[in-house]
């Protein structure tokens, strides 16, 4: 048995979902057993700026750390937190990518001004403020992804390779066991109007899902409820921009027209009814979509 | 004197707040305020997206009760669609709902009411708290686990996930129920069962006394919640009823589309959380209170045994209705042994195995309204969109809101009663906090707000100046 790891937690705020995940996990255990509490923090409250400061630099072994860094305090916090820990695990989609309220940077206009003064600043993903260890994907993590971690980091004698995702190094399609007519793309269908059936993969029926450029691990679990993968996991690795990435393949999928134009592509592609939202569901934050903050309304 | 007190951190709340308490010159409590400082901007970040998109966008509201989201939103899209949902949709929405219930209330209750009331609310705080239950009470903290659990489990069967199962959808639930899940809930229902009868029974030999019962707050209100045609206890769909505290009707089988004539929404400029009220009444008199009390307060009837047989203890008789905030945890309890009583309905009906759950259709009205009962009360989701389903605007009403006026009333009335001449100690805080913890509020909600809301306690003179400082640790 290795020695004891000193572990902490950190949501300085979210949801409010990856702790549950965490504290509901058959995997909290096990991770008890193995590792000391330096501090379980899931409210940005439950630990003040003050007490962070007393804590040994580097004392403690693996930190946390979930939900969006939004504003000043939150960047301060989390510059902080990271002197005071050997590893820093970005856990969860949020903190990984700035997740869904990522989508409040490419709000236009005034509004965004308003609610970006309001909020102190834009969301952004954790590794934009800090140095990054690993990271644990999805919204919230899923459970064999929190095993994997808990597994690896708290359980093993060595630690795992400065840059290990707790996810597949496949796309999540590898676990889709949904069966491949390779259609083309003629058109894209919507979801309130027919539900999609459930042993064909869904790109072959004309709904956006993007399997394809999202990182697996995750058991396919949305597939298997018969609804798209909306990317929670994340991009596969050295897909920088997770939008751009599906959208490209999308666009690969129209059938050729003959007319170099792309005028068709564009057609199918602009039938999508919200390509930000759609394409970077999670991943606004951390995409390359230039912030709008200057667009006026 | 002014003296400035930090309660740092309430560690069991769902989310972040701070409270003031204002002093008069004579150290007498003048007023209080329960500030939410936050603001998350989802309504404004959901124009754009897509109808089909909001149950799994707004299911990020909040990771503790994302399934109450999800369901609101999938009723606004059948608005939207303008479609009756199949049987057996429905039938499942109401088990998940039941199950949301069941995990809510229980986490609400064995989590992080419990240690308060059986360990005492003066005992160490870093004692009070689940952990420090399982060392006094090891059976009921068992159980109490396992029963939120159950409830979990079978969100987790139904939408695929624990947290943020976008598995309702516009027109009804994205999958059919198996026979395999079906038959886990059945066996596991006995069990279940069994706990809440047990807990309520240790509950009400400890606490049903009326001092007891009295201790946080007490004060008269409107009560909000919905009602079946028949004025039964109803969780996902029916009309809304609002009774007073002598127990008259003030409004029955009211369309919830119709909303904004009864319910507004005011501004405080101290806190991002509005003020909704009964808006005949206007503000602030028009307070009214939802959640377990809420529903318990303007049913007629559980419509189920054993659940009823509570109720009617609770009454004891009496047409008035109950004001006490304890009595949340109380009504928080019968609800849990109703909602498994419904599940058992629910999974006995053989019509809930049908694989008819969706009914299709295209954008039939350009403006919806979903309502339901979240566990910590009536949840709204009012959306606009245009020919394609796009959302152009959206306004959520959520539960935790609309106890507002009750949470700062509650919070007011204990500090009158403990702090006097401007003196305090810790067990009067734990207090305020118990008094607002009865309410079960959900601040993820309320606020759609992203963090940094500690719950801060100061006392303020009416100089306003701060010259002393309390952090608990
Ligand atoms: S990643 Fe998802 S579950 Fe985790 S805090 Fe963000 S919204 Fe919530
Ligand atoms: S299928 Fe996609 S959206 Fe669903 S959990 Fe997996 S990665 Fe996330
Ligand atoms: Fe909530």
């Amino acid at each position: 048995m290795p020695n004891k790891k000193r572990l902490a937690f950190y949501a300085g705020s979210g949801c409010g979902g990856c702790s549950q995940s965490l504290m509901l996990s058959p995997s909290l255990a096990t991770m008890l057993d193995g590792a000391d509490i330096a501090f379980w923090a899931t409210r940005s409250g439950d630990l003040t700026e003050d007490e962070i400061s007393q804590l040994d630099d580097k004392g403690i072994d693996v930190l946390m750390f979930a939900g969006p860094v939004d504003g000043e305090a939150s960047i301060a916090t989390a510059k902080l937190l990271r002197r005071k820990a050997k590893r820093v695990v970005a856990y969860g989609a949020c903190a990984h990518l700035g997740g869904l309220c990522g989508l409040t940077n490419v709000i236009p206009g005034a509004k965004l001004r308003e609610l970006a003064e309001r909020n102190g600043g834009f969301i952004k993903p954790l590794s934009a403020v800090i140095e990054v260890d690993y990271v644990l994907p999805g919204c919230p993590p899923p459970q064999g992804m929190v095993e994997r971690m808990v597994k690896e980091l708290f359980l093993a004698d060595d630690v795992p390779d400065v840059g290990t995702v707790f996810a597949s190094s496949k796309g999540v399609c590898a676990q889709c066991d949904r069966k491949h007519l390779n259609n083309p793309l003629e058109e894209i269908r919507r979801f309130h109007a027919a539900p999609p059936d459930p042993d064909i993969c869904l790109l072959d029926q004309g709904y956006i899902c993007l399997g394809p450029v999202t990182r697996g691990g995750c058991g396919a679990v949305c597939l298997e409820a018969n609804r798209p993968c909306t990317g929670c996991a994340g991009p596969t690795a050295g897909v920088l921009d997770q939008g751009g990435a599906i959208l490209q393949s999308l666009a690969s999928l129209v059938p050729l027209s003959g007319d170099i134009s792309g005028e068709k592509e564009h057609r199918v592609l602009d039938s999508i009814q919200d390509i930000v939202g759609t394409a970077y569901k999670y991943s606004a934050a951390a995409s390359l979509l230039k912030r709008r903050v200057n667009d006026g309304e | 004197m002014t003296r400035e007190i930090l309660i740092d951190p309430v560690t069991r709340i769902e989310g972040h707040a701070k409270i003031t308490i204002y002093l008069d010159d004579s150290g007498e409590v003048n007023d209080a305020h329960f500030h939410v400082t936050e603001l998350r901007g989802f309504e404004k970040f959901c124009e754009g997206r897509t109808l089909w998109e909001m149950p799994a966008l707004t299911a990020r509201i909040c990771g503790i009760c994302p399934v109450s989201h999800i369901l609101a939103s999938a009723k606004t899209g059948d608005a939207i669609l303008a479609v009756r949902i199949p049987k057996a949709a429905e039938l499942l929405r109401r088990l998940m709902n039941a199950a949301q219930f069941v995990q809510s209330h229980a986490l609400s209750f064995f989590y992080l009411s419990a240690p308060d009331m059986l360990l005492g609310w003066d005992s160490d705080p870093a004692q009070r708290n689940v952990i420090g239950l399982i060392g006094a009470n090891p059976d009921l903290a068992r159980k109490g686990i396992r029963l939120r659990s159950f409830g979990q489990q079978i969100i987790e069967r139904l939408g695929g996930k624990k947290i943020h199962p976008a598995w309702a959808v516009p027109g009804g639930v994205n999958r059919a129920l198996s026979k395999e899940d079906a038959d886990f809930i059945k066996a596991n229902l006995p069990e279940a069962l069994d706990t809440i009868r047990i807990t309520l029974d240790l509950f009400k030999s400890s606490f049903a006394d009326q001092e007891t019962r009295g201790m946080l707050s007490d004060f008269p209100s409107l009560f909000m919640g919905l009602v079946s045609p028949d004025g039964t206890w109803e969780h996902y769909d029916g009309n809304i009823r609002i009774v007073d505290s002598q127990g008259n009707i003030v409004v029955d089988q009211f369309d919830p589309a119709h909303y904004p004539e009864i319910v507004q929404e005011a501004s405080e400029g101290w806190s991002y959380l509005k003020f909704p009220h009964y808006a005949p009444l206007g503000y602030p008199e028009g307070m009214y209170r939802v959640g377990p009390l809420g529903r318990v307060n303007v049913c007629d009837r559980f419509g189920t045994p054993l659940a009823d047989a509570e109720l009617e203890e609770f009454r004891a008789g009496s047409q008035e209705r109950s004001g006490r905030v304890f009595d949340y945890h109380y009504t928080r309890l019968m609800e849990i042994l109703a909602s498994l009583e419904r599940m058992e309905r629910l999974i006995n009906d053989e019509r809930i195995l049908s694989p008819r759950i969706r009914a299709e259709a295209g954008i039939n009205e350009l403006e919806g309204v979903g309502i339901h009962e979240a566990p910590r009360g009536t949840l709204f989701h009012h959306y606009k969109v245009d020919a394609n389903g796009v959302i152009q605007w959206v306004n959520l009403i959520v539960s935790t809101g609309q106890n507002n006026l009750a949470m700062n009333r509650s919070i007011k009335e204990i500090a009158q009663k403990h702090i006097h001449s401007g003196k305090f100690d810790e067990g009067i805080l734990n207090r305020i906090e118990g008094g607002i913890r009865a309410f079960d509020p959900c601040l993820s909600c309320s606020v759609h707000a992203v963090g940094q809301m500690p719950l801060l306690v100061e006392l303020r003179t009416p100089d306003g100046e701060t010259v002393d400082r309390l952090i608990r640790d």
